[in-house]
């Protein structure tokens, strides 16, 4: 590389991309590099604000994908969050706290979900709770159908993200130490006290951005929904099935919903970097 | 008057504890990973033993055989734990506050309590102020007032000066003596630093993997200690060894390590040898002249550290290793290196020797 273009770039941006102890050319190298995978992390992102025009909003404005989706979409994933935070806490504080035999084993289970396609975690949905589901069998007796239906949409979303806030709220009640608790015993407090007085408090940024993620998977959350719940407008139609919807009948309607769900989520992560921050 | 016994099985330690501190400030003393820091849990609630009981003033906190196991929050025993545990998102106030607001102590009573526990330990102007704000010599009297101020019947400190610098702690710990001093508040202090146990020391236990094997006053162990580690503890030196009597009248001590000394004394058998390191003759080796002592080896210098008080430390080796200290004059005149080989010598009568003791 020539002198002069180490120079220039030297003079121009080095001094702040500038690794310790890591050698100029590696350097550049490592920029370029970076530079084009981040491009092609990006490149969609745009596409997506860039495609809008006044015609795709008022086009989305009338359409019923758009109204009933969003409503969806937060009624259903509200609820999600709610039932995740109150079965997945107990289960944190545990994972965190006692050490049981088959735990680890335990652990990766919690944490399949995230990994496994969707797809997956459909038919298992639908093999599960289905109308001829090993539990939907039993139900059906009594008349319950969960397959098709707003508690699928949930069950979906519930399956998919809760591994997000049980992993962030393990880490939060590991760092709000054992020893933290027992110091607030000492001190006269019950378990209940020091639970809610110094661990809860200790561990709520990490509950909190635990929450935040996981509420962004839920409201993401497409192919376990599809398959166990179907795609019914205004039944079990939330706005990633919009916008799939959306696609054969109108591009810009499926547009504008794409470029919401985006802001959302954007919202969202960045509210959990600001937590982080908050954290240390 | 606090009686325990406790029994635990660890995978690398027992733990088999059973005696009484009766005193204001016991001072529980050993190595790391002797299970000093885990019967103060025990005392205090927070682990369980196998077996075993924790009487504090008559009563049962603990008593495996008759089943009973009174959680650490109705223990009324203070804690005041190695690395302090300040609840980090309460200011000093409220952190002291902490204990008398769980006993549903009057708000008004709260601020009197908490303001003469600050006043007590001189951080009254730190109410305001976060623990990550605090010097490590303030957290420690936050942690410390914290405790006090609950009025436990029992105050238990765990390793208090260990996370100070040497400067803080030199003066944390008499001020530290006289506030407890003047709460007048049983105490079990662990440690393992022998400043510690001087300071505090009337009634030291030393603990040994696992077990107690001795208990007295600091002076007390200085006289008579039992094993290696209390010796070294209590400033001596000293190597386990074999002894015989010999037809001069001198008793003759094998080493384990092989060197043979000579001491005064009738102990025969397995023996600890104990000397002070202020009696180790340092000299220049020169042929040809006769002394008196009777233990004289050629030793390395492998090591010389100045100390506080202006003399040498020196680490000298030849089968065993010794420490010696000398003065900074004496230093000059016998010109001493690291490398040099010296004459240590120390005289027969300097040598005590004790029956070994059995852990």
């Amino acid at each position: 590389m020539s002198r002069v273009f180490v120079n220039t770039m030297n003079r121009l941006m080095l001094p702040k991309l500038a690794m310790p102890l890591v050698p100029v050319g590696f350097t550049i190298l490592f920029s370029l590099v970076s530079l084009l995978i981040v491009c092609f992390l990006c490149m969609p992102i745009i596409g997506l604000f860039t495609s809008i025009t006044l015609d795709h909003l008022y086009a989305a404005l009338r359409s019923p994908h758009l109204r009933s989706g969003v409503a969806l979409s937060l009624f259903t994933s509200i609820i999600s969050i709610s039932l995740i935070v109150m079965l997945g806490t107990p289960l944190a504080y545990m994972l965190a706290r006692s050490s049981f035999r088959g735990k680890q084993l335990l652990e990766v289970l919690v944490d399949l979900p995230m990994v496994i396609p969707p797809s997956v975690a459909g038919i298992g949905l639908i093999l599960a709770f289905g109308r001829k589901g090993l539990i939907g069998s039993w139900l059906a007796d009594y008349g319950i159908t969960i397959s098709f239906t707003v508690v699928a949409v949930i069950f979906a979303q519930v399956f998919i993200a809760a591994p997000f806030y049980i992993r962030s709220a393990k880490e939060g009640f590991k760092d709000s130490s054992k020893e933290m608790e027992a110091m607030a015993r000492s001190l006269g407090a019950s378990w209940w006290r020091s639970f809610s007085q110094v661990t809860l408090p200790l561990a709520r940024p990490y509950l909190l951005s635990g929450m935040l993620t996981s509420w962004a998977r839920a409201l993401g959350e497409f192919g376990a929904t599809i398959m166990f719940a179907g795609n019914f407008l205004g039944r079990t139609e939330t706005l990633p099935l919009a916008i799939y919807s959306a696609m054969n009948e109108d591009l810009g309607v499926a547009i504008v919903l794409a470029n919401l769900l985006l802001v959302m989520s954007l919202l969202l992560m960045a509210t959990v970097r600001m937590l982080a921050v908050e954290r240390r | 008057m606090i009686s325990v016994q406790l029994k635990r099985q660890f995978p690398t330690i027992t733990i088999d504890v059973h005696t009484q501190f009766s005193s204001l400030m016991t001072v529980v003393a050993g190595q790391s990973g002797s299970g000093k820091s885990t019967i103060l849990k025990m005392i205090a609630g927070f682990a369980e033993p196998d077996d075993g009981y924790v009487q504090v003033s008559g009563k049962y906190v603990y008593n495996r055989s008759q089943r009973v196991n009174i959680y650490p929050e109705k223990r009324k025993i203070g804690y005041v734990p190695q690395n302090y545990l300040l609840f980090p998102h309460m200011t000093v106030f409220d952190n002291i506050a902490f204990g008398l607001v769980q006993r549903k102590v009057a708000k008004k009573e709260i601020v009197i309590r908490v303001e003469q526990a600050m006043e007590l330990c001189g951080i009254r102007h730190l109410q305001d102020s976060l623990p990550r704000e605090l010097s490590g010599g303030e957290r420690q009297r936050v942690a410390l007032s914290r405790a006090l101020v609950t009025e436990p019947t029992l105050l238990l400190l765990d390793e208090p000066f260990s996370a100070l610098d040497v400067q803080t702690k030199r003066h944390v710990r008499t001020e530290i003596m006289d506030i407890l001093t003047s709460a007048s508040i049983p105490a079990i202090m662990v440690t393992h630093d022998p400043m510690d146990a001087i300071t505090f020391g009337k009634q030291v236990h030393i603990m040994e993997r696992g077990r107690l094997v001795q208990q007295g006053a600091y002076d007390e162990l200085r006289m008579k200690p039992r094993t290696r580690f209390v010796a070294e503890f209590a400033g001596l030196t000293a190597y386990p060894g074999v002894a015989y009597s010999e037809r001069s009248g001198l008793l003759h001590i094998l080493l384990h390590e092989g060197v043979e000394l000579k001491a005064v004394g009738e102990t025969t058998g397995e023996v600890l040898v104990i000397f002070d390191p202020t009696d180790i003759i340092i000299a220049r080796e020169e042929a040809g002249v006769q002394h008196a002592t009777r233990n004289s080896f050629p030793m390395k210098i492998t090591e010389m550290h100045r100390t506080i008080n202006g003399t040498y430390r020196l680490h000298l080796k030849d089968k065993v290793e010794l420490q010696a200290s000398i003065s900074a004059e004496a230093k000059e005149q016998l010109a001493l290196n690291i490398g040099d080989t010296i004459q240590a010598s120390i005289k027969a009568a300097a040598i005590r020797v004790e029956p070994l003791y059995a852990i």
